[in-house]
C-alpha cells in the first residue's frame, strides 16, 4: 500500500516535471502580453507547445526573471538601459524585435470633450512635478489633476521618463497615486475624475471611453498615430521585445518564427500595434 | 484556552513518541523527526535570513527607516512611516468597523427562534469566508469605490482609491472570522446560563451585558486578534483600492483627507513590483525585507498579547 502510494506519487512528481520542462515561461511586459498569449494559443493548437505567460511587474520583471533564469523569455516594452546591463551583467540578453507602439498620455472621454486635447512636453514635466495641479491651467475645465502613474519598473514609466526627462535618472523623486498594468490603468482613468495616465496608445485607441492627447515638441503638435509614431517623431514612440538570454531550443524558434511570419504580425496589428515592417515576408 | 490546551497534549505525545523505543516505529519516526527539523530549521533560517539582511538598510537609515516618510528608492531614501501607520491605520479601522456589526448581530443570530434561518444565515456568513481575496478587490473596485466616491466627494474624496475603501473592504473580509467565533462562545454561553437568567427575571439587554459579554470576553478578544491578524496581512484586496500613493502622512492635509484619499501599507509595498527592480541593489532589496520582517512581527505581536489578554479572563 505504502509503495504503491510513493510509486504513483514519484510517477505524479516525473509527470509534472517533465511538463514544466517541456513548457516555456513568458514574463514582462503586459502591453506585449496580448500579442503572446494570442500565439500561445495557435502554436498549442497547431504545434502542442505549451507556454505559460506571466505579466506580473511588467518590463523590469521579464528582466530579473531571465537573469534568474525562471523564465525562457522576457516581454520588454522599452530599450534596454545601461543601467539594466550593469545590474545582470552576468547575463547576455538577446532582442527579438516584434512590434512597435507609442506610450500616450490619456484622459477620460469626458475630460476631453471638455477640452484637454494636447499638453505640451513641458506641461506634461509641470504635472508630473505637481506645479500644475488643476486643468484649467492647461487649457481644460475647473478640475484637480489625479496624475495616476505607472508604477516602478514598467516598461510604459521609463519610456514616459526618457522622452520627458531625457533619462530615467533625472526623473524627480515624486509620489502619486500607482497603477499597474494597463487594464488597471484604463478602467482608473474612466472612474476617476480629473485622471491622467501613461497608457499604450494601442489600449487607449481600443476603448472610446478614452482619448490620447497629442504632444506637442517645440511647438509643434504630434498626434501619436500610425505616421508619427513609425517615423519617430512622436517622442513616446518605443519597441516591443521578446527577449532571450541563452541559445534557443525548437520550441522557442517556433515561437519566434511564428511571431515574424505574416500571421503572427497580423496579430501584433490586430492588437493595434505597428508591424516590424511594412515589408516583412 | 481549547487551543494551547490542545496544543500540549500533542507536545506531551510528541515527546513520548520520540522516547519510546518501539523499531516498528523507527522509519515513521525518522520521516518525523526529519519534518520537524526542517520545518524548524526552515522557519529559523527565514528569519535569520531577514534580520542578517536587513542589517544593510539599518547600517544606512537608522531610526529614520521608522521615524520618516521619505520611500524614494530612486533617491535611495528609505522611511517607512507612513507604511506602518497605513497597516495599523487600515487594520484598527476595519476592526473597529466590524466588531460591533458583528457582535450584535452573532448575538441577535443566537436568539433567533427559528433554526433554520439561524443555520442558513451561518452558512452564508461562513461562505462569505470563502470568497478569494482578489474577488474581494475585484468588487471592491467595482462597487465599493464608486458608492464611497459619490458619497465622501464633498468632503474631499478624490479618487475613491484610499485607507477608508481599503478599511471598509477589510472590515467586510474579516467579519466571517470574528463572527463565527463569537457566535460559538455566545451558544456555548446561553445554553448555561440562559434559562437561570430568565429566571432571575433579567432582560435580554441585562443578561447581554452582565452574562454573556463578560463570559465570552475571552473568545472575543482572540477573535479580534484572528481578525486584526488578517486584515494587517491582507494583500491583494487592499492592493487593489487603496491607490498605491508613498509617503503620505495625516500631518499633510488632516486626518480627513489622510483618510478619505490614497495611501499606502506595508503590505501592499511589498505586494508590488518593486521587489523585481530591487535586484542587486542591496540598500533597496533590504529596506523591503526589514519591512516584511517587521510585518511578521508585528502581526505576531498583536496576535500574542491578544491572545493572551484573553487567557487571564475567566
Amino acid at each position: 500500500m505504502f509503495i504503491k502510494t510513493f510509486l504513483s506519487l514519484a510517477l505524479g512528481l516525473c509527470s509534472l516535471v517533465a511538463q514544466v520542462e517541456a513548457s516555456i515561461k513568458i514574463q514582462g511586459s503586459t502591453t506585449v502580453g496580448p500579442i503572446v498569449v494570442k500565439a500561445a494559443e495557435v502554436l498549442k493548437s497547431n504545434k502542442a507547445i505549451d507556454i505559460i505567460v506571466d505579466t506580473f511587474g511588467g518590463s523590469a520583471a521579464g528582466l530579473s526573471s531571465l537573469a534568474s533564469g525562471t523564465a525562457q523569455f522576457g516581454m520588454i516594452s522599452k530599450e534596454i538601459s545601461e543601467g539594466d546591463k550593469a545590474k545582470y551583467s552576468d547575463t547576455h540578453f538577446t532582442t527579438h524585435l516584434i512590434g512597435s507602439d507609442a506610450v500616450a498620455l490619456v484622459v477620460s472621454k469626458k475630460l476631453y470633450d471638455q477640452g484637454v486635447k494636447s499638453l505640451s512636453l513641458s506641461q506634461a514635466r509641470d504635472i508630473y512635478e505637481k506645479k500644475v495641479t488643476n486643468w484649467k491651467e492647461v487649457g481644460g475645465p475647473d478640475q484637480k489633476i489625479i496624475f495616476l502613474n505607472k508604477e516602478p519598473g514598467r516598461g510604459t514609466w521609463e519610456v514616459f521618463a526618457k522622452a520627458i526627462y531625457g533619462k530615467v535618472g533625472k526623473a524627480p523623486t515624486v509620489s502619486h497615486l500607482e497603477v499597474g498594468s494597463n487594464e488597471e490603468a484604463k478602467s482608473k482613468v474612466i472612474s476617476t475624475p480629473g485622471a491622467l495616465t501613461q497608457l499604450s496608445v494601442a489600449w487607449a485607441e481600443k476603448d472610446s471611453r478614452v482619448k490620447a492627447l497629442g504632444l506637442s515638441v517645440d511647438g509643434k503638435l504630434i498626434q501619436p498615430d500610425e505616421e508619427h509614431i513609425r517615423a519617430k517623431e512622436y517622442p513616446m514612440a518605443r519597441n516591443l521585445y521578446l527577449v532571450s538570454s541563452k541559445p534557443l531550443n525548437e520550441d522557442q524558434k517556433a515561437l519566434l518564427d511564428f511571431l515574424y511570419s505574416n500571421a503572427g504580425q497580423n496579430i501584433v496589428e490586430d492588437y493595434g500595434y505597428l508591424r516590424v515592417s511594412k515589408n516583412t515576408n | 484556552m481549547a487551543i494551547s490546551g490542545l496544543a500540549r497534549i500533542q507536545t506531551k505525545h510528541a515527546f513520548a513518541f520520540f522516547a519510546g523505543h518501539r523499531p516498528q516505529a523507527s522509519l515513521t519516526r525518522l520521516i518525523a523527526l526529519i519534518i520537524l527539523g526542517s520545518v524548524i530549521f526552515l522557519s529559523l533560517g527565514a528569519f535569520i535570513f531577514l534580520v542578517w539582511k536587513s542589517g544593510t538598510v539599518l547600517w544606512q537609515e537608522g531610526l529614520s527607516f521608522f521615524l520618516e516618510a521619505n520611500w524614494h528608492f530612486r533617491g535611495n531614501s528609505y522611511g517607512a512611516k507612513a507604511l506602518f501607520l497605513g497597516s495599523i491605520i487600515t487594520a484598527f479601522l476595519a476592526l473597529m468597523i466590524c466588531a460591533p456589526f458583528s457582535l450584535f448581530g452573532a448575538w441577535a443570530l443566537q436568539n433567533l427562534r427559528s433554526e433554520k434561518i439561524r443555520f442558513s444565515i451561518e452558512a452564508l456568513v461562513t461562505l462569505m469566508a470563502s470568497v478569494p481575496s482578489v474577488v474581494c478587490g475585484l468588487l471592491g473596485i467595482l462597487l465599493l469605490r464608486p458608492f464611497l466616491l459619490q458619497i465622501f466627494s464633498p468632503f474631499g474624496m478624490e479618487t475613491g482609491d484610499g485607507l477608508l475603501t481599503a478599511s471598509l473592504l477589510l472590515s467586510i473580509m474579516i467579519l466571517p472570522t470574528l463572527f463565527s467565533l463569537q457566535l460559538e462562545s455566545f451558544s456555548k454561553i446561553s445554553k448555561k446560563y440562559r434559562e437561570q437568567a430568565f429566571c432571575l427575571g433579567l432582560s435580554r439587554t441585562k443578561f447581554f451585558w452582565s452574562v454573556v459579554f463578560p463570559f465570552g470576553l475571552p473568545a472575543i478578544l482572540s477573535s479580534f486578534a484572528l481578525g486584526l491578524g488578517r486584515a494587517a496581512g491582507e494583500t491583494v484586496a487592499v492592493f487593489l483600492v487603496i491607490g498605491r500613493l508613498d509617503n503620505k502622512l495625516p500631518s499633510e492635509g488632516g486626518w480627513i483627507d489622510y483618510l478619505l484619499n490614497a495611501g499606502q501599507s506595508m503590505t501592499t509595498k511589498l505586494g508590488g513590483p518593486e521587489i523585481f527592480i530591487s535586484h542587486q541593489s542591496p540598500t533597496h532589496e533590504s529596506a523591503l525585507l526589514l519591512l516584511a520582517l517587521c510585518l511578521i512581527l508585528m502581526s505576531v505581536g498583536t496576535s500574542t498579547i491578544l491572545l493572551k489578554f484573553s487567557k487571564g479572563k475567566p
